[in-house]
C-alpha cells in the first residue's frame, strides 16, 4: 500500500505551563500533522514538585525548579493512541546549579510560551494504516542548516532548516526507541525552496 | 512565569550586565535638544545606570562625560549645571543630534549607523521630539507598547471625541480614509488577530480587527530592537518611541513625532504635554502618588481608567502598577502576547550572542544599516481578504503625498 504524506513548514507558538508533551500534543493538533520536528531557542522552562501532569498551573506558585532551553531540536510524534512521543538533542541549563547532563524531566513545562518553527508529516488520507506504533529516530547535523533524520523504520528523512544555523543543531543526537510493533517501509522527501519556507512533498511505501 | 534570576537576566542595565550589554550596543536617547540652554549647557543625564553629563567639548562637538554623584543620589536627580562636576577619569561618549534627541552610544568600539527611519529622515519642520519619566523597569515599558489588544481596553473612550480636536493625540483620528473613529474601533472589536512578523530592524506586529460587513481594521505597529517602537498615531502621523533606562527602576520614554503632511504645530505639541509634566525632570504631574487623577465619575461615563483623556497615563498606571520591576514569577503569558513572546527571544538570544562574542548576530548589526528605512507604521480599513495590500497601498499612497522624501 502506498500513501501519501505531505510536509509542510510552519510557525506557531508551543503554549506554556503545560508538560511539554502536552503542548507538543496540542501543537500537532492545532496543525493537523502527525510528526513534528520543532526548534526551541531560548527557552524558560520549570518543573513544579509536587505538581501533576495534569493540573495546572495555580497563579501561585510556592517552589519552581528553573531552567533556560538555549536550543533543543524538539521531533515528536503522534500515536495511534493519541499519546505522543518526544524525542530530542540539545543544550539547556537549571537555575539552581544542577546538571544538565540529566535526562531532561519527562514533566518539564515551559514557563513562558515559545515561539518555534519546525517542519510536519501532515497524516495520509488513510491514516489508520498508516499511523506509527512506534518511531525510532536518530538526528545528525549535516551542515549548518541542515540536519539528517533517520528512522530507522521509515528510512532516512532530510530535514532543511530555515536559513539560519542556529535553528537546527544537534551536538548530541539522541535515540528514541520505543516498544511496539515495526513498520516496515521506505520515506523519502525531497525539498522545494521557496523565500521564505521550505516545501517538501514525502512519499511512503508502507507495507501492512 | 519565570524565576528571579531569569528576570534578572533580561531587566537589568547596569554595567557589566546582559541585557545592559545588548542596550549598549545601540544609540541610546540621552536628552532632549530643547534641554540644551545657552552656549554652554551643562545638562545632567542619568542614563544606564550612570551619572552623566551632556556637554560641548572643544573638540569633539556634544559629548556625555561622566559626572561626580553619591551613591545614595535618587534616579531622577537634576543638580544645576553650576554644581556639576566631571569626572576626569570616568568614561566619554559621544554624542549625535537627531531631530529633538541627543543621542548617545555607550558601547564597544565605533558607533554604529543609524538606521534611515523615518523619524530621522523627515526634515525638522516635520518632527517633534519630548520625553517623560516612567518609575519603571524599561522592559515592562516596552512590553506595554507591542501589545495590540490592550489598546482596546486599557484606552478605551466611552465617548468618540470630534477629530478635529485630535491633533498631537493618539487614537482620537478617524480610522484610515472612513468615518469611523478609531476610539470606536478600539471599543467595538476588542479581540484582535494578531501576527507578528521577524524584520531587519525587529518585529512587525500586526492586529486585525474583523468588523461588520466583511470590513477589517488593520494596524500595524512595529518593534525597533532594542527598546523602541514604532506606531501610527494619525493618518499623517507615526510616534517612534524609546524607552531608556535611568536604572534598573526607572526610565524615560523619548518619542519623535513624524508628520508626512503639514509642518508639526510644535508650539501646540510642547504645551500640551507641558501641562502635564514638570521640568526640569519631565516628571508626569499624574503619578503613584496622587492615583494618577482617577476620577470614578470619569470611569463611569468617558474612560475605562478614569485618568484623563491622555493615553500616555493609561499606560503609565499600567507600567508602574506592576511595581519597579515586574515580577515575572507570577506572569502567565496567553497567545495575545505573541509580540512578547518573540521580542523576548530576540532579547535572550541577542545576550547570548553577546556572551559568545558574536556581536555580528545582533539585529541591524550589519554593514547595511543605513540602507533600512521606514518602517510601515499605520491603520487602514479594508475589505477582509486584501487587508495586507490594503496596509500597503495606503503606506505608499501617504509617502507619496508627502513633501518631504519618504520613499522606500
Amino acid at each position: 500500500m502506498t500513501a501519501l504524506h505531505q510536509c509542510q513548514a510552519f510557525e506557531d507558538i508551543l503554549d506554556g505551563y503545560f508538560p511539554l508533551a502536552e503542548s507538543a500534543r496540542q501543537m500537532l493538533v492545532r496543525q493537523g500533522l502527525q510528526v513534528m520536528w520543532i526548534t526551541l531557542l531560548q527557552a524558560p522552562v520549570m518543573t513544579l514538585p509536587g505538581l501533576g501532569p495534569t493540573e495546572p498551573v495555580p497563579l501561585h506558585v510556592p517552589k519552581i525548579h528553573a531552567g533556560l532551553i538555549d536550543q533543543i531540536t524538539l521531533c515528536a510524534a503522534l500515536l495511534r493512541d493519541g499519546t505522543v512521543v518526544l524525542a530530542g538533542a540539545g543544550q539547556w541549563f537549571w537555575t539552581d546549579g544542577r546538571a544538565a547532563a540529566q535526562p531532561f524531566p519527562t514533566l518539564t513545562r515551559l514557563g513562558e510560551p515559545a515561539f518555534v518553527r519546525g517542519v510536519g508529516l501532515v497524516p495520509a488520507p488513510s491514516s489508520e494504516t498508516t499511523t506509527p506504533d512506534h518511531l525510532a529516530w536518530t538526528l545528525t547535523p549535516f551542515e549548518p542548516g541542515i540536519a539528517w533524520l533517520e528512522d530507522r523504520d521509515l528510512g532516512k528523512v532530510t530535514l532543511f532548516g530555515t536559513g539560519n544555523p542556529e535553528d537546527l543543531r544537534a551536538p548530541l543526537p539522541v535515540p528514541a526507541q520505543l516498544p511496539g510493533a515495526a513498520l516496515q517501509g521506505r520515506l523519502m522527501l525531497s525539498a522545494d525552496r521557496t523565500p521564505k519556507f521550505w516545501n517538501m512533498v514525502a512519499t511512503s511505501s508502507v507495507s501492512v | 512565569m519565570i524565576t528571579q534570576k531569569l528576570n534578572d537576566l533580561i531587566t537589568r542595565i547596569g554595567p557589566a550586565t546582559p541585557a545592559g550589554d545588548v542596550l549598549r550596543r545601540y544609540w541610546q536617547p540621552a536628552a532632549l535638544v530643547d534641554e540644551l540652554q545657552g552656549a554652554d549647557p551643562m545638562v545632567p543625564v542619568n542614563l544606564m545606570g550612570e551619572r552623566l553629563v551632556l556637554l560641548r567639548d572643544a573638540d569633539a562637538g556634544l559629548v556625555l562625560r561622566t559626572r561626580v554623584a553619591t551613591a545614595d543620589e535618587a534616579p531622577t536627580h537634576h543638580p544645576a549645571g553650576a554644581d556639576i562636576q566631571v569626572d576626569p577619569e570616568g568614561a566619554t561618549y559621544p554624542v549625535v543630534e537627531k531631530n529633538g534627541i541627543c543621542f548617545a552610544y555607550m558601547g564597544p568600539g565605533a558607533a554604529p549607523d543609524f538606521p534611515n527611519f523615518d523619524c530621522f529622515r523627515a526634515p525638522d519642520s516635520h518632527a517633534f521630539a519630548f520625553k517623560g519619566l516612567w518609575e519603571c523597569n524599561w522592559l515592562q515599558a516596552l512590553e506595554i507598547g507591542i501589545d495590540p489588544a490592550h489598546a482596546s481596553f486599557l484606552h478605551r473612550f466611552l465617548q468618540d471625541e470630534d477629530p478635529a480636536d485630535s491633533y498631537g493625540k493618539q487614537f482620537r483620528d478617524m480610522a484610515a480614509e472612513t468615518n469611523i473613529p478609531i476610539t470606536q474601533v478600539l471599543r467595538e472589536y476588542p479581540r484582535p488577530d494578531i501576527s507578528v512578523e521577524e524584520t531587519e530592524f525587529g518585529l512587525k506586529i500586526t492586529s486585525l480587527r474583523h468588523m461588520k460587513n466583511g470590513m477589517t481594521h488593520v494596524r500595524v505597529t512595529n518593534q525597533v530592537f532594542p527598546e523602541a517602537i514604532c506606531i501610527p498615531m494619525s493618518r499623517e502621523m507615526t510616534i517612534t518611541q524609546w524607552h531608556v533606562p535611568i536604572d534598573d527602576e526607572n526610565c524615560y520614554w523619548f518619542t519623535m513625532f513624524t508628520s508626512f503632511d503639514k509642518p508639526v504645530d510644535k508650539e501646540l505639541m510642547r504645551a500640551q504635554r507641558l501641562e502635564e509634566h514638570t521640568l526640569p525632570t519631565y516628571a508626569p504631574v499624574k503619578n503613584a502618588r496622587n492615583q494618577y487623577h482617577y476620577d470614578p465619575e470619569e470611569q463611569a461615563t468617558t474612560t475605562y481608567t478614569g485618568m484623563g483623556l491622555d493615553i500616555n497615563v493609561h499606560d503609565q498606571w499600567a507600567v508602574e502598577s506592576m511595581g519597579a520591576i515586574q515580577d515575572r514569577t507570577r506572569e502567565h503569558l496567553g497567545r495575545g502576547d505573541a509580540a512578547i513572546v518573540r521580542y523576548r527571544l530576540m532579547l535572550r538570544r541577542a545576550i547570548k550572542a553577546l556572551q559568545k562574542n558574536q556581536a555580528s548576530a545582533l539585529p541591524m548589526s550589519g554593514g547595511n544599516v543605513a540602507e533600512i528605512v521606514g518602517p510601515l507604521s499605520n491603520d487602514a480599513v479594508t475589505t477582509t481578504e486584501d487587508w495586507e495590500a490594503a496596509s500597503r497601498q495606503a503606506d505608499q499612497a501617504r509617502r507619496a503625498e508627502c513633501p518631504w522624501d519618504a520613499t522606500v
